[in-house]
């Protein structure tokens, strides 16, 4: 088993080394990432968050389950190299449940300097409450969903077969009458002459 | 007086049935979706090595049956592009063996950064068209992303065999010659105008050893088949007609200054040595395009967005959005700016066109955008996204104001990338992109969905089509290779059908599962469903067999009358009758 997990792992390397090497300098758009010592604790514990790709020029504010949350813990700008590692408190007396950790970036002026980079923490404990922001962790769909597309017999009904049939059908008989009806009004027109003389 | 009385007997009948066929024929098709969006399929289902790895697909349906539903992809472990297609509405889904490039170009992956691996368009007859890069390990070898060559693949029997086209062949370049064609932007095919099928394939492409102060800027390109996509035309820059005009360079050059820049964007000082082109800024040379896209019309006229670049340019431009029009196959272009130049432009979009709207029909652009477009955000936050339309109804000339298709509260930051769009023969345009609203802070992201059934001029209530989001820390997603593919979609008047990548079955227990790019990639489909969907041969064939019924019909019955006609006269025929009705002439 070890030696399967080596060769996957290796070949997880390989592959990661290949794409990178590989890779060339475009725009990502997916701004900074971070991740969290744990992504379960308890109120009042110390959890540690890592990070990087942030600005340096800006300060970090970490806030808890809200954009305009609660301050957690403030940064303070250079942020070396663009990475994060700093440490904050689940706040006292929460409620078990799941939260949504927002770390933000902020001008010296307070406004957003960056896109909102979101993190789940766990609660643990008594039962609590969701998070505020987006679906519930599991992010499950619950809509009841077909299994395949809603199809009837064939692509045509048989129903609409047999009104084209009509259609045509009638279309002839139309015409049909028509003509039917044109031909003997050329036959009797000179009958009612006759009739006059 | 019994001919008359027959004769308006079936009259009246014809007139009745015609009535009900037109009535119950005419009923409007469904404007809304019959329900949610299907159930999730793995398209990829029987491949059970936990290290595959699939980019996301494009998609398109056969316009001669909607049961048959191809999708392409790369798959990162061989590197090679492949073909998917399901026969049956995509329920099930089946890997082709045959792959739709040369043996001799046999990788086709291109990278990063949402990029567009193998796009698909059907021409008629149902062949389908398969464009994608092709390379081979001695390409890679010259340096800088190699030689990167161009196919085009088509297959008359749906995948199970393929012609390959190479478009443009670059391989054995040296120096300043190497050729770095990628990515693949689309594929569109004009079935109506040409004796055969009109092909045509956008991409760029840059000249990574041709450097500063003498550098080529990144250039759109379109190279056009007319028979069908046996054989291509050389390339087209389909930017240059734009920087020919030296107020379009003006204008361009100003933007920098022009434009409040976003945070954190800064200006560069290079030398200017004589003679070269930094010292002389000025000149179409120094810029181009990328990212081309392209559609096609119902009149022989073909559309590609493309986005501005520059080199040798201190400050350099801000990216603005172009579409450049086409009427002849290709050979010429005309250039119109569809967006200013901005910071916010992402320089990410796609092009359709749709019927109605107008009598040239209306041109989408969907692309991605900086949320400080938008009417409620002007804050100027980087990295936030958000996917704008534009719609234009005189052939690309002018074009509406944007409009944010996300319909997530603009003050929860939530981001939007990578829009997709399609339009079905009905005229519904839909659109997709990757939406991050429903992502509880796992990294992840879903696949988001709105049509319009006025040609863009309102748009649906968003659409949550993935059931569970995507976990991007597995995967080769954004920030771990940034291999960002987009949603595949293709429209048919019954249905829209979806594809992305998919890490939801990731052996999270594995540790190199959690290594950097690990995890498993599949495919996932699913549909929004708005019409009943059939399951037979084709239409137009059984239409044919109804109409014949009915003609055998009217046959039937003309013969039926005829027969008790000459019963009643005792056996007269149709030409005695008339011959007795010049009989009053005789008397006169």
């Amino acid at each position: 088993m070890r030696q399967v997990r080596r060769w996957a792992i290796g070949g997880v390397t390989t592959a990661a080394a290949g794409v990178f090497m590989a890779a060339a300098a475009w725009a990502c758009v997916s701004g900074p990432v971070v991740n969290l010592s744990t992504i379960n604790a308890k109120a009042g514990q110390e959890v540690g968050i890592t990070g990087t790709g942030f600005q340096a020029a800006n300060q970090v504010q970490i806030r808890w389950n809200a954009l305009d949350g609660p301050v957690l813990t403030t940064v303070p700008a250079p942020i070396t190299g663009g990475t994060l590692d700093a440490k904050f408190t689940v706040p006292a007396g929460t409620k078990a449940g799941s939260y949504v950790v927002i770390v933000n970036q902020t001008k010296a002026d307070g406004s957003l300097s960056l896109s909102p980079i979101r993190a789940v923490m766990n609660v643990t404990g008594d039962a609590g409450s969701n998070p505020v922001l987006g679906a519930p962790a599991a992010s499950t769909d619950t809509a009841a969903r077909a299994n395949g597309l809603a199809r009837s017999d064939d692509s045509i009904s048989f129903g609409t077969l047999a009104l084209v049939a009509l259609g045509v059908g009638g279309v002839g008989m139309f015409l049909a009458g028509m003509a039917a009806l044109f031909a003997g009004r050329r036959g009797t027109s000179p009958a009612a002459a006759k009739a006059r003389s | 007086m019994l001919k008359h009385r027959y004769g308006r007997r079936l009259a009246l009948v014809g007139v009745g049935l015609v009535a009900l066929a037109q009535g119950v024929a005419g009923a409007a098709p469904n404007k809304s979706p019959l329900g949610p969006p299907t159930q999730p399929i793995q398209a990829t289902k029987g491949d059970e090595d936990p290290l595959r790895t699939y980019s996301g697909p494009f998609m398109a349906v056969d316009p001669s049956n909607s049961n048959n539903i191809v999708a392409s992809t790369a798959d990162f472990r061989s590197r090679k592009c492949l073909l998917l297609r399901s026969g049956d509405g995509g329920s099930t889904w089946k890997n082709l063996d045959a792959v739709p490039a040369n043996a001799s170009y046999p990788s086709c992956i291109s990278n990063n950064s949402n990029v567009f691996q193998g796009p698909l368009a059907f021409g008629r007859n149902s062949t389908l068209y398969y464009g994608l890069a092709g390379w081979d390990i001695q390409d890679r070898a010259v340096g800088s992303g190699g030689n990167v060559n161009i196919l085009v693949a088509r297959s008359t029997d749906l995948g199970e065999t393929w012609q390959t086209a190479i478009v443009r062949n670059v391989r054995g370049n040296e120096g300043e010659k190497v050729e770095n064609n990628r990515p693949v932007g689309q594929i569109a095919v004009d079935s109506k105008s040409g004796k055969d099928d009109i092909v045509y394939i956008s991409w760029q492409y840059s000249t990574p050893f041709v450097t500063a102060p003498n550098a080529n800027p990144t250039r759109a390109v379109v190279a056009t088949s007319v028979d069908g996509g046996r054989t291509f035309g050389d390339p087209v820059d389909i930017a240059d007609p734009a920087w020919q005009n030296p107020a379009n360079r003006q204008k361009a050059m100003q933007s920098y200054t022009a434009t409040t820049l976003a945070p954190g964007v800064t200006t560069t000082t290079i030398a200017r040595p004589e003679g070269s082109r930094v010292a002389q800024p000025d000149q179409a040379a120094n810029f181009g395009g990328r990212n081309p896209a392209i559609t096609v019309d119902n009149k022989g006229h073909a559309y590609a967005l493309w986005f501005n670049t520059g080199a040798n340019l201190a400050p350099a431009v801000l990216t603005g959005e172009f579409v450049s029009v086409t009427s002849d196959n290709g050979k010429t272009w005309q250039a119109y700016q569809a967006g200013p130049y901005g910071p916010y432009t992402n320089g990410i979009g796609r092009i359709a066109w749709s019927p109605g709207g107008g009598p040239q029909g209306t041109v989408h652009i969907v692309s991605q955008v900086n949320t400080t477009v938008t009417p409620q955000n002007t804050s100027g936050i980087a990295s936030s996204a958000t996917i704008a339309h534009k719609m234009s109804t005189d052939g690309g000339k002018t074009w509406s104001e944007p409009k944010i298709l996300p319909d997530f509260d603009a003050k929860d930051m939530f981001v939007g990338v990578i829009p997709m769009i399609s339009v079905a023969p009905n005229g519904r345009v839909d659109v997709a992109w990757w939406d991050t609203r429903s992502d509880p802070g796992i990294r992840g992201n879903d696949v988001y969905y709105t049509y319009s059934n006025d040609d863009g001029k309102t748009w649906s209530k968003n659409t949550r089509v993935t059931d569970r989001t995507i976990d991007r820390k597995y995967g080769v997603w954004g920030n771990n290779f940034d291999m960002s593919s987009p949603v595949g979609i293709a429209s048919t008047n019954a249905y829209a059908v979806f594809g992305w990548d998919d890490t939801r079955n990731t052996d999270t227990s594995l540790a190199a599962n959690s290594g950097f790019g690990g995890g498993t990639t599949d495919i996932y489909t699913s549909a929004v469903q708005f019409e009943v969907f059939g399951a037979g041969t084709s239409s137009a064939v059984k239409v044919a067999l109804a109409a014949v019924v009915g003609v055998l019909v009217v046959g039937l019955i003309l013969l039926g009358v005829s027969v008790s006609s000459k019963r009643r006269t005792g056996g007269t025929t149709e030409k005695t009758k008339v011959t007795s009705g010049k009989e009053p002439a005789k008397v006169k």
